[in-house]
């Protein structure tokens, strides 16, 4: 899929961890780690809003649209 | 579908009343085939070893005189006549009570109630067996009538038209969840 979540890299960068993270959103750690994976059909605004909160981050921050053509 | 909302939205006081009373009926009527499907097998049974050849001639809109001789056997034939579409309806009950077993648990969106329904419909659309069963039994019944006046008895009620009617109405509800179904398991890849 085109669409790559950096989820990864921003955590990394901010030194958070993963179970911080899932318990701030309010998913299972499991959800988060299919969610960094990209292997989620979507992802709500409320998720993302959380996690843009937890990590002082922006949504653009967090997905990147990647042109396989390129 | 069990509760696969995200902790922090949880449901709404007022859509967890919606789910608690769906629970509660659903177990209410689960119970309540169960009760059904044996009250209908003991009343059955009751009706062919228990009634009188009078009551029995009077509902087959019989003359009393050609059950005198109905005896065990001719009971225990009439019975088997009636409990075929007795033991379809008690099919379409125990698939009913699947569902609604499933729904009581919360399980309101997969495969598992959609199935339950599909058979229920199934068991209904077995109605259509009904007018055979009491043409048997008309015949049956009329067995010790004098010559020429044996009978065989058809017909469609309009109960019979109403429960096929229910049948379909039911089975295409159970199709629309199975569609529903696959929406929630799609729903449940978003995080």
């Amino acid at each position: 899929m085109p669409i790559r979540v950096r989820l990864n890299v921003v955590l990394a960068e901010r030194n958070v961890k993963s179970k911080d993270l899932a318990e701030h959103i309010g998913i299972t750690e499991a959800n988060l780690s299919l969610l960094k994976q990209g292997k989620v059909k979507g992802i709500r605004f409320d998720t993302l809003e959380r996690i843009c909160d937890y990590l002082g981050c922006q949504p653009g921050d967090l997905l990147r649209y990647e042109n396989q053509s390129e | 579908m069990t509760d696969h909302a995200p902790s922090h939205s949880p449901f709404e006081p007022a859509r967890q009343a919606r789910l608690n009373r769906i629970r509660f009926f659903s177990l209410m009527l689960a119970r309540g085939c169960i009760l059904l499907a044996v009250l209908l097998t003991v009343a059955l049974l009751f009706y062919w070893f228990g009634a009188s050849s009078t009551s029995i001639a009077a509902d087959a809109q019989v003359p009393a005189g050609w059950l005198t001789d109905l005896g065990f056997g001719g009971r225990t034939a009439a019975f088997l006549i009636s409990v075929v579409p007795l033991a379809c309806l008690i099919m379409a009950l125990l698939a009913a009570r699947r569902c609604f077993i499933a729904f009581a648990v919360g399980d309101f969106f997969s495969l598992e109630p959609a199935r339950g329904l599909r058979d229920f419909a199934l068991g209904l659309a077995s109605a259509l067996l009904k007018p055979f069963s009491a043409a048997a039994l008309s015949v049956l019944l009329s067995l010790d009538a004098p010559a020429g006046q044996h009978r065989l008895t058809l017909g469609i009620g309009s109960d019979t038209i109403l429960a096929l009617l229910a049948a379909g109405t039911i089975a295409v509800i159970a199709w629309v969840m199975t569609e529903a179904a696959a929406i929630a398991e799609e729903n449940r890849q978003f995080v």
